[in-house]
């Protein structure tokens, strides 16, 4: 198209001076934030006792290491399902109680709030647990590898059922469902120690692998289900 | 000091909300909404990937607009004293536009005037390059033959 009927096109396009439109610019315009300067400013909005019970946790495992000795790595696979319990609890803290149509008109969108919480809770937690397995691990004269499986999997399995729970229930009650469940998988740990001693031989592993993929997708398709659903009702 | 990315977005929304509603205040509250509901899906204005999403919204938002007003006042804002070949010439264009329809009226705003990505465009219809490329096409070959008819510029 030639230049000049552009420039007729734009002007008969024209439109009237907008009145409002310096204030809303000024109020929306945000700032260039880098993600790690974001994740940053997060930690500040995450509950303390979230890094109080993770690092309790954690200073448990490490004491049990000393004076359990080679069965402190199946103390942490019990315990590690409390952990679990912080993260879904943050994660989900807006929905359970009924804050996410508020906090969606936010500045920075509740989906971004929530993935920048839960990887400074899951950075402390990988950071946590990348010391605890290869400690508790080694009591037992397991490889890193299968601790790490043997652990990860309450883990995974919690997050799992907790996100469930708070996608079905939707409110305040969810934490209570969620509280349930990871003393559930805490004694499922202690019971299949007990009286499934066979599920834990060599030849078994491969399946436990499985099962911590299985559980991993499973977790991010919950985390992104609660995340429409609360779009979802936003809009409606 | 220049338009800055996000003030000159703004502009093209509201110039493109104003087409469709023709009410000054009501596109600019169309056009406000629009920034919001963006920010609350992405959290950021973005790039040309993100821009279908925003025409969409404000699209939406002009089609609900129109569900809930019975009238819509048009409003006819040239008059500039001195400049009367100007005017002439916006009034034939503007008379030779209204014999457009609606979508090609759209499709020229989009693509000449708010100079919106062939990308973001094909994504926003839902239709491939090829239909988009012959839809303008068409639009312009008409725009220029009524106003060839009518002898103006």
């Amino acid at each position: 198209m030639k230049r000049e009927m552009k420039t007729y096109l734009q002007e008969a396009f024209e439109a009237p001076e907008p009145v409002k439109k310096k204030e809303f610019l000024q109020m929306v315009r945000t700032e260039n934030v880098s993600t790690f300067d974001f994740v940053k400013a997060q930690i500040g909005y995450i509950r303390k006792r979230v890094w109080v019970v993770s690092v309790f946790i954690f200073m448990l495992v490490l004491a049990s290491a000393d004076y359990v000795g080679k069965e402190s790595i199946w103390i942490v696979s019990a315990l590690v399902p409390y952990i679990a319990l912080c993260a879904i609890a943050e994660g989900t803290r807006s929905t359970a109680y009924g804050m996410s149509e508020l906090e969606m008109s936010t500045r920075f969108s509740l989906k971004s709030v929530i993935l920048a919480r839960l990887t400074a809770i899951g950075c402390l937690h990988a950071l946590l647990l990348g010391v605890m397995i290869p400690v508790a691990g080694g009591t037992a004269f397991l490889p890193v590898i299968r601790s790490g499986i043997y652990v990860i999997l309450p883990y995974l399995l919690t997050t799992v059922l907790g996100l469930l729970a708070v996608r079905k229930l939707y409110d305040w009650e969810s934490t209570y469902v969620c509280m349930g469940c990871a003393v559930m998988v805490s004694l499922l740990s202690v019971w299949t120690r007990g009286f499934l001693v066979w599920i834990y031989e060599e030849k078994y592993f491969i399946w436990w692998c499985a099962l911590v993929v299985y559980l991993l997708v499973k977790v991010i398709k919950e985390y992104k289900k609660i995340i429409y659903q609360t779009e979802d009702v936003a809009w409606n | 000091m220049g338009k800055t990315d996000l003030e000159e977005q703004y502009d093209k929304i509201y110039r493109y909300c104003y087409f469709k509603v023709h009410q000054r205040e009501a596109a600019e509250d169309i056009t406000q909404e629009t920034f919001l509901r963006f920010y609350e899906r992405f959290g950021h204005y973005g790039n040309d990937f993100t821009l279908q999403y925003l025409y969409r919204i404000a699209h939406n938002l002009c089609v609900d607009r129109f569900r809930k007003k019975e009238e819509t006042e048009l409003s006819e804002e040239i008059a500039l004293e001195g400049h009367e070949e100007q005017v002439l010439s916006k009034i034939f264009l503007k008379e030779a536009l209204s014999l457009l329809s609606e979508e090609e009226k759209e499709l020229l705003l989009l693509r000449y005037v708010n100079e919106v990505p062939i990308a973001a465009m094909c994504k926003l219809y839902g239709i491939s390059r090829f239909a988009l490329y012959r839809k303008l096409k068409n639009a312009t070959g008409r725009l220029q033959s009524i106003l060839g008819e009518e002898g103006a510029l």
